[in-house]
């Protein structure tokens, strides 16, 4: 795919406008500084953990000996990160009804986290419906489950400094 | 020999559609909800039903919420019963774009006209639950149920009409087996979350004994959750007040 074709893909703007927009919702109850520092945390977590989880996922997948080439692969990835990002979209008036309505700012940050969970939980889905054809049920969970668990952790962490540095110190990274 | 009147159809019963206007629509909805949700499913007549079941949503709500705004009297008859619409319309207005992108996502079949009516129709049929256990609300009124005994009734009574409401549901989404567990859950926890907490916005709908004036709307404080553990500390005789 040409860098053009890859940039128009409406996948594109779903996987990254999601997180963007969850991520700045709960920012309005901190004021105008922290929406735009949330926002940006919020994709910047997801765009690490995937730069980094991605390729071991592809290497995992291919040592392992499961069917399915890069662009397969890539392919999958994009198309759970699109669907988490509608999903994210989907929760965006949730989280800011309740981002505006709750009685202590602190929760309205839980809310978005949970919405954004939410959404990386059914693109999880989506990756392994994709996937799974590839290799047999058991092969499958040994390499995907191992492999989500890592970026939970690994992308948790991140999003949590991320967080904590945007809404206590004003500052990201 | 036996001859058809002229204007006999004799497929009549066979039409797809089934029966048409407002009325057949509502005792449709109230006596056979596996032939609305498979109408709602089918897209026949989505808009004049969805119309209709918006019409029985506001009007049982509101009769609900009368009932309730009767333990204060005056004003607050008027405010609940126009509380009470609001929060389901708000609730409905954020879960409809949840359920139509979930939909996307999982590669189901995904029709946002559809999807408000499946959820439009699952709330009018909750609301038709309430609106017959508004007889409820008047024997706790005849027999003097104190506040926190009549907030607790009033939660079992929503809860009730929720569970009926979310059954409905199911079975549309359950037209389409692939992801329907994962959406479900995702629209449950959300319509639970974001119903309480606009219940609590909108907030007082029976008005404490002890408060002076009514009020539409109570400042923000507190929260949904907290209020209900209160309530039923407060209904087993525990008051915080003479706690603390």
């Amino acid at each position: 795919m040409s860098r053009t074709k890859f940039l128009a893909d409406p996948r594109l703007f779903w996987a990254l406008g999601g997180p963007l927009l969850l991520g700045a919702l709960p920012g309005l109850r901190f004021g105008f500084g922290p929406t735009l520092r949330l926002g940006p945390s919020f994709l910047l977590s997801l765009l690490a953990t995937v730069a980094i989880m991605g390729p071991a996922l592809y290497l995992l997948w291919g040592l392992t000996g499961a069917r399915g080439s890069l662009a397969q692969v890539r392919d999958a990835f994009i198309d759970a990160l699109a669907a988490a990002g509608r999903v994210h979209v989907g929760f965006a008036p949730a989280v800011l009804l309740l981002s505006a309505t709750v009685a202590y700012r602190d929760h309205a940050i839980l809310f978005a986290l949970a919405g954004y969970a939410g959404g990386l939980l059914l693109g999880a889905t989506r990756l392994w419906r994709a996937l799974r054809p590839g290799a047999s049920g058991r092969h499958a969970a040994a390499v995907l489950v191992p492999w989500f668990a890592a970026s939970i952790v690994m992308g948790g962490r991140l999003l949590f400094q991320f967080v904590d540095a945007a809404v206590r110190t004003g500052r990201v990274g | 020999m036996t001859t058809l009147p002229l204007d006999a159809n004799p497929l009549s019963l066979d039409t797809p559609s089934g029966p048409t206007g407002a009325l057949a629509y509502v005792d449709e909805l109230l006596k056979k909800p596996a032939l609305a949700a498979r109408a709602v499913e089918a897209g026949s007549d989505l808009t004049a039903r969805t119309q209709t079941y918006v019409k029985v949503l506001i009007a049982c709500t509101a009769t609900f919420g009368a009932a309730l705004g009767f333990h204060r009297g005056g004003a607050q008859i008027l405010y609940a019963a126009l509380k009470l619409p609001l929060v389901t319309l708000v609730t409905l207005a954020v879960i409809a774009p949840l359920l139509h992108l979930l939909n996307r996502a999982l590669e189901r079949p995904a029709n946002m006209a559809r999807d408000v009516a499946a959820l439009v129709a699952a709330l009018a049929r909750g609301a038709l639950v309430l609106a017959a256990e508004t007889p409820l609300i008047w024997a706790a009124h005849a027999v003097g149920a104190g506040y926190h005994r009549m907030i607790l009734i009033t939660v079992v009574a929503c809860a009730v009409a929720g569970a009926v409401s979310f059954w409905f549901l199911w079975g549309v989404l359950s037209s389409t087996r692939q992801s329907r567990w994962l959406v479900a859950l995702i629209v449950l926890t959300t319509v639970v979350i974001v119903g309480a907490q606009a219940t609590w916005l909108f907030r007082p709908y029976l008005v404490r004994p002890r408060a002076a004036g009514v009020v539409f709307m109570h400042p923000l404080e507190g929260s949904f959750s907290e209020a209900l553990g209160d309530s039923i500390q407060s209904a087993r005789g525990n008051y915080r007040g003479e706690l603390e």
